[in-house]
C-alpha cells in the first residue's frame, strides 16, 4: 500500500494536470470561435469568384488551359494539411492514414506521389516514415492570413504549368461539427467547374471582356486555386481547435475520475494509520492496565 | 433605383463593402474606366490602385489590390486579395 505522502503528492500532481487540461480547453473554445467567423468571412468570396470562374469557363475552350485540363496522371501532389501543435486527440493521426491511404491507392495504380506538408505533424510523420518531402510549410497557423495560402498556391500552380506534377489534391480535415471532424481529400487542380448553367442564356454574348476572356480566365484561375487552399488551411484550424477542446474536454474528466480514486485510496490510508495508532494505543494501555 | 450603381467590393480575408454610388472609376489594366449607371455588361482585371466613386458631390476612393471587376445590371462587384478604404 503507498503510503500517505506518495499518494497526496500524486493528487497535487494530477490536480496541476487537471488545471492545465482546463486551461487549454477554454483557450481553443475562444480559438475555435476565433476561427470559424474566419472561416466563415472568406464564404462571400468563395461564392462570387466561382461564379465568376464558372462564367468564363463556358465561354471559352477548355483545352487549351493547363489548368482546366486533365491529363494522363504521372505524378500526383499530395497537399499535407495537419496542425503544428499536438494535444488534439486523433486529428492529425486522421489526416495522415487518410493519406497513407491515398498513397498506397495511387502507387498501386503506378502513379508517383510527391508530398507538400503543411504543419509540423505532417513533415515529422513523412521524416519518420521516410517518405520525402518536396515543400513544408510550417508556422503560420496562429494567424493565417491569405499571404500564407498564395505562398502554397504559388508554388504548387508553378510545378503544375510546367508539367512536372499532373495532378494536385489536399488533404486535410473537413469540419462537420464541433465532435466531427472526418478527413477529406479534394481534388484542387485540374479545376473542376460548372461548365453548365450558363451557357443558355445568352449572358455571356453580351459581356465585354478586357483585356480578353482568355486573359482574365487565365489570372482568375490562379486565385481560384489559392482561395480553395486557403479556405482547406482555415477549415483545418477550425477542425484542429474543435478537436483539441474534446480532448481537454476528455482528459479534464479523466483527471477528475482520477482526482476521486485517489482521494478514496488517500482516505482509507489515513483510516488505516489511525486505526493501528488506535490499536497502538489500546494496546499498551491494557498492557499496563495488566500490571 | 435605376439611376443608381451598387459598388461591392469582396475580399477572401472577409472585408466586405456594399455603397450605393452614383459613378465610379477603376483603374483597369488596359487603362482606367470609368461606370455610369446602365452599363454593359463588363469583365476585367484591375491594377492594384484606387477605386474613386461619388456620391452626390462627395468622393471617395477604396485602394485594391490584385482585383477583379465584373459589372452586371448596375451591380459592379469587385474580388480584391486586399481592400482598404482611404480617409
Amino acid at each position: 500500500m503507498p503510503n500517505l505522502r506518495d499518494i497526496r503528492t500524486r493528487i497535487t500532481s494530477v490536480t496541476n494536470t487537471g488545471k492545465i487540461t482546463k486551461a487549454m480547453q477554454m483557450v481553443s473554445a475562444a480559438k475555435l470561435r476565433r476561427a470559424q467567423n474566419a472561416m466563415l468571412a472568406t464564404r462571400p468570396y468563395a461564392i462570387k469568384l466561382f461564379e465568376m470562374l464558372s462564367y468564363l469557363a463556358s465561354a471559352v475552350e477548355r483545352e487549351s488551359y493547363p489548368l482546366l485540363n486533365l491529363r494522363q496522371r504521372r505524378l500526383v501532389e499530395l497537399i499535407v494539411l495537419t496542425s503544428d501543435k499536438g494535444l488534439c486527440g486523433a486529428f492529425n493521426t486522421n489526416v495522415l492514414k487518410e493519406t497513407a491511404r491515398l498513397i498506397n491507392e495511387l502507387k498501386a495504380e503506378g502513379i508517383a506521389v510527391s508530398i507538400v506538408a503543411v504543419g509540423k505533424k505532417a513533415r515529422d510523420y513523412f521524416h519518420r516514415v521516410g517518405i520525402p518531402i518536396r515543400k513544408t510549410f510550417v508556422d503560420f497557423y496562429k494567424h493565417v492570413k491569405f499571404e500564407d495560402a498564395q505562398a502554397i498556391a504559388g508554388e504548387i500552380i508553378e510545378s503544375y504549368t510546367n508539367e512536372s506534377v499532373d495532378e494536385l489534391i489536399i488533404v486535410y480535415n473537413e469540419y462537420k461539427t464541433v465532435l466531427q471532424q472526418t478527413p477529406k481529400r479534394a481534388r484542387l487542380l485540374p479545376v473542376e467547374t460548372q461548365a453548365s448553367g450558363y451557357t443558355g442564356d445568352g449572358i455571356l454574348d453580351k459581356f465585354i471582356f478586357e483585356p480578353s476572356e482568355a486573359e482574365i480566365l487565365n489570372a482568375l484561375l490562379p486565385k481560384y486555386v489559392e482561395n480553395q487552399i486557403f479556405r482547406a488551411v482555415l477549415e483545418s484550424r477550425v477542425s484542429e481547435e474543435a478537436a483539441r477542446m474534446v480532448a481537454m474536454e476528455n482528459a479534464n474528466k479523466n483527471t477528475k475520475d482520477l482526482m476521486g480514486k485517489l482521494t478514496l485510496q488517500y482516505n482509507k490510508a489515513r483510516q488505516a494509520a489511525i486505526t493501528i495508532e488506535l490499536m497502538d494505543i489500546v494496546g499498551g494501555a491494557e498492557a499496563l492496565a495488566n500490571d | 433605383m435605376t439611376d443608381k450603381l451598387t459598388l461591392e467590393i469582396i475580399t477572401p480575408e472577409g472585408f466586405t463593402f456594399t455603397e450605393e454610388v452614383d459613378e465610379l472609376t477603376a483603374p483597369g489594366t488596359m487603362g482606367e474606366f470609368g461606370v455610369l449607371p446602365g452599363h454593359a455588361p463588363f469583365m476585367t482585371t484591375l491594377e492594384t490602385g484606387a477605386i474613386t466613386y461619388k456620391t452626390g458631390n462627395t468622393s471617395k476612393q477604396v485602394v485594391v489590390k490584385a482585383a477583379y471587376a465584373q459589372v452586371i445590371d448596375d451591380h459592379v462587384l469587385v474580388l480584391a486579395d486586399s481592400a482598404e478604404l482611404k480617409q
